[in-house]
Order: structure tokens, then sequence, then C-alpha cells
């Protein structure tokens, strides 16, 4: 058996289909069907979270260590969705890079965040963009971005408790208007305003909480995302690098910003003294 | 400790007392080797197996103070809890000494002000990494030491009778350490020669001819420093290897950096600087 062939493009279709129409399948032989071979224990499902989970504090024990740590966030305004993120990518406490891009572009008009496990989200928003793009073929027509996020949360469905790691952010704008989804590894699906995800999260939070308004203009919301992204990047020892700024609109997203956090850091620093010495 | 209570100074502030216990202290007894509080017995009346909590996880509870499973953040180790780098280097006649300034608890950065390197006299400086709490008491107690040798001596310390005297404290606690790693960099009074030491949290020594490191981003710093120093550097020269081998190893680590500050040690006297440092 192939451990990844070329049947990975049924990944995360519905896996009752084709041959076992009907048929029910135990949890860890739908994870079998669909390309990945499993270790070869009584309960894959639980092994795999155990000596291959992914999240935040939970693979220390482990031999495996994976890349993470993170701030992203997205938020509604009335010019459309801003989406900012940082690109620090650690594994423990070393800095495996500084210059990931964590916002992944699904199509033209459809953007993911990556939090969590680098490779699960890669991997897996990467499969939503084959997912989508065979919805336009089929439909002949653009895939809402309610229906792309519900594809990604069936997919993490399909792994539940195998030890996947992800908190991603879906937004686009389709014919309802600019769409902002939360997904994560448990299956969650939440439609909203404004989030932000990952360690840096909080920090970020404080910043839009604080500033946030509907009514922004395209620049100000972009630099409120800049700005709380800059602010958990410096507090949070897990988020820094450069900053990325994406805003999407009508005819599609447009990449706004993207610049190092430091030069940001000084920047700021130099306007709150000069604002104070007024 | 009991020189203190039939010194002069008996109501200086307090490590003096022998009846103090260090609060980190836990010495495992034999019946309950892992210290574990025995609520953790459950109720079917079988103890949990016995390793199933690490070393740092326990101090973690010591430390936390409750019984509370306490999920340890990446934490490795209690030295890694704070974060921070020091790094000493040797020159020609001279020697530097340097830390970065953050102080945080796990991922949080709290404070951007945290020097992790102290004066203990004219030529002779302390780097501590760790966890913050014991770099705070063991700089007082050294400090404290210090000023007794100074009395009784009528001379300041040698640099390498001062790194014996703090081996010899940290093996004092061998069964409850100072979650501590110090550097000691000094220049000797007789002939300017320099002197360099390292030692774990016990009081293991390390006598280098070149560089010692420590602290979260140690194997990076041991990169590059391997890397740029070369032997008989001249006082500017060694600033500016040891600066950009320190900030390029706290640029590689998530828990130290945040700006820095270097000390050259020479005959002449010290330079003391604060580098300007990535803030993130």
């Amino acid at each position: 058996m192939h451990a990844i062939g070329t049947d990975i493009l049924d990944l995360g279709k519905s896996l009752r289909a084709g041959g076992k129409r009907g048929a029910i399948l135990s949890p860890h032989a739908k994870a079998e069907e669909a390309g990945f071979l499993l270790p070869a224990v009584e309960d894959p499902a639980s092994f795999c979270k155990t000596n291959f989970g992914v999240g935040y504090g939970t693979d220390q024990h482990q031999e495996l260590k994976f890349a993470k740590g993170t701030t992203t966030l997205a938020f509604k305004f009335d010019g459309g969705i801003v989406v900012a993120v940082d690109s620090r990518s650690t594994q423990g406490a070393y800095v495996a890079s500084g210059t990931v891009k964590k916002v992944i572009e699904i199509n033209p008009y459809l953007l993911g965040t990556m939090a969590g496990g680098a490779a699960d989200c890669s991997f897996w928003e990467r499969n939503l963009g084959i997912q989508c793009r065979l919805y336009e073929l089929r439909h002949k027509e653009r895939i809402s971005v309610a229906a792309a996020s519900k594809l990604l949360a069936n997919t993490v469905m399909q792994y539940r408790g195998y030890g996947l790691s992800m908190g991603t952010m879906i937004t686009g704008w389709d014919k309802t208007g600019p769409q902002l989804f939360y997904v994560d590894n448990d299956g969650m699906r939440l439609k909203g305003n404004l989030f932000s995800v990952g360690s840096g999260s909080t920090y970020a939070y404080g910043v839009l909480d604080a500033h946030y308004r509907k009514d922004l203009s395209a620049d100000e919301a972009i630099e409120l995302g800049r700005r709380a992204i800059y602010h958990a990047t410096h507090r949070d020892a897990y988020s820094g690098g450069i900053i990325n700024v994406y805003h999407v609109q009508e005819q599609g997203w447009v990449k706004v910003f993207s610049g190092d956090c430091n030069e940001l850091h000084y920047k700021y620093q130099e306007e709150k003294t000069a604002s104070m010495a007024m | 400790m009991t020189f203190c209570t039939h010194s002069p100074l008996e109501h200086l502030p307090a490590c003096a007392s022998s009846e103090v216990v260090h609060l980190n202290t836990f010495v495992p007894s034999p019946s309950n080797p892992s210290n574990r509080p025995a609520s953790d017995v459950c109720s079917s009346g079988t103890t949990k197996k016995e390793n199933s909590y690490s070393f740092a996880e326990n101090l973690t509870r010591e430390i936390h103070g409750n019984n509370d499973p306490i999920i340890p953040w990446q934490l490795q180790s209690i030295l890694e809890y704070n974060g921070g780098a020091v790094v000493a280097m040797v020159g020609k006649n001279c020697v530097a000494i340097a830390s970065d300034l953050r102080y945080g608890v796990q991922a949080q950065t709290v404070a951007c002000n945290f020097p992790k390197v102290h004066k203990m006299s004219d030529r002779l400086f302390v780097g501590l990494s760790g966890l913050a709490t014991d770099i705070q008491t063991l700089e007082q107690l050294l400090r404290f030491r210090l000023n007794l040798y100074k009395l009784r001596e009528e001379r300041d310390i040698k640099p390498e009778t001062f790194s014996a005297l703090l081996s010899h404290i940290l093996y004092e606690k061998r069964f409850g350490p100072y979650f501590v790693e110090p550097l000691v960099a000094g220049l000797r009074a007789e002939d300017n020669t320099p002197f360099i030491s390292g030692m774990d949290l016990i009081g293991a020594p390390v006598f280098a001819k070149d560089f010692v490191v420590a602290g979260t981003c140690a194997a990076n710093l041991y990169g590059l420093c391997e890397s740029f120093f070369k032997p008989d550097l001249e006082p500017e020269q060694l600033f500016e290897v040891l600066s950009q081998s320190l900030l390029a190893s706290v640029d590689r680590d998530a828990l130290s950096g945040w700006g820095a500050v270097v000390h050259v040690i020479t005959p002449d006297g010290v330079t003391s600087r604060t580098l300007k440092a990535r803030q993130d």
C-alpha cells in the first residue's frame, strides 16, 4: 500500500462513497481508506494522539516535536476583511523560521490562515484548495466560503482524535458578501466578525477589542491588523518575524503589507515619543 | 553558615540565619521519592505510576503551590521557565561578559530590563541564567558573602576563589538546588590575565580558555562562539565578537533576547554597553 499515492485526491471526500458505499467503516479503517498508513497497533487513534500529537503542550514528552507557535487574526469591517499574521515557527524554544507564510492563498478569492501544526495546516488547506477547484469544475460556479469552510471542517472531523492540530480562519468574498469562518481540529466551525488564533491571540484581541469598529476605513483596518499582530509579537515569545497583512475585497484578496515587526517596533516607539513631546 | 551568627553583621538582612530553609528545597525522602502529596493516591488505594510526573513537573507543582495537574506548556525544565542567555569570552588582557534582558514567564514576555550579569567587584562579574527568583536570591547571597570576605580579608576576592565559593554555595544545596547556571568572568589583579568559568546548577565547574555559555540558547551560543572566537582579541574586537554571537543566538531562541548588555573588563576599567536588539 502506498503511504500517500494518487488516491491523495480522495482525501477528505466522504469516505463512505465509492466502492464501499453504505458500508459502515470502523474509525481507523476510515483513515486507512483515505490513504494514510496507520501504525499497526490496537488503537491507532490514541497511539497517534499520544506519540504524534502536535498541539500546544501536547508534544514536549514526545520524541517528535512539531513546528508551531503563532499569532493570526482576521476581522470583517465595512470595506471587506483584513487578515493579518506573524511568521515565526518554533520547535520548543528553538526558532525554526521567521519567514513562514501563514496566510494560505487557497485560490484568488479564498484565504486560509495557519495556526497550530504547520504541516497539518498547510497540507489540509492545500487539500481544501483541490476540493474547491473540483467543486468549481463540477458546478460551474465558485464555492461559497461557508461551503469551503464546511469542507475543511468535514475533513478534520474524519481525523478527530488522531492528534491533528490546526486553528484556522477561512475568509473570502462570495455571492453573499465578505465571509469569515473559524475552523479548528476539534471540528469546531464558527461564523463571526472577528477572530484571533494562536499563542499570541490574547495580546492581539486586547488591541483589536480596544480599537475595532465596523466603520473603519480600509487604511485604518489594515493599520489595526498590523498593530495587533505587532503587539503580539512583542509580548509572545512564540510569535515574531515578518508581519503579513491581506485585504479581502469583492474582486478577491490583495496582499497589502509585508514587513519586519522589529522595524514596526522602533517606528511605533518613535511615534510614541513624538506624540508625548507635543 | 554558622559563622554568620557570630558575625558583627548579624543584624543584616536575611540569609544569615541557619534556620532559613531555601524555599525551593525539597528533599526526596526514600519513602516518598517524588515528594508527591498524599492526595495523589487514587481512591482505589493504588498510587499513580511512580514516574507519571517528570522532575520538572514536580518542581512546577512546588512553585505553583497547589496540587492541580500542571500542563507544562513547552516547559522542558524549570531552568527554562523564565528564559535568558549569558555568555563570557576571553581576550588579550581583557574579558567580556554579556546577557540578554528578557524576563518572561514561559511564553509571556513580562519585562525587557532584566540584566543577568552582576558586578561583584571592580574587575569581577558573575552572570546568572536560569530561574529568575533564584538568580535574585543567589545574587544577594553572593554579594553578602563577598562583603563578609572583604571585611575579613581586607582585599578583593580573586576570580578563582570566587568561582570556588560559588561552586561551594551551589553544592550546599545538592538535594534542592538553586535553578541557576552561573558564569564567572574576571581579570586577575596580579598580572591582568583573564579568568572565566562556568558551572552547572549544583556547582560542577568548567574552566575554559576561550568562552563559556549558559541559558536557554546555550546550544546556539556554542555554535556562534565556536565560529567567531579567536584567541588574543583586543577589547573592541572582543566586544564585537561577543555581541554578534549573542545577538545572533538569541534571535534563534524564543525565550531570550529583547535587548542585551555587554561588559568588557580591561586593566583600565570596565565599559558597559546596551545593545539594540530585536524586540520579538
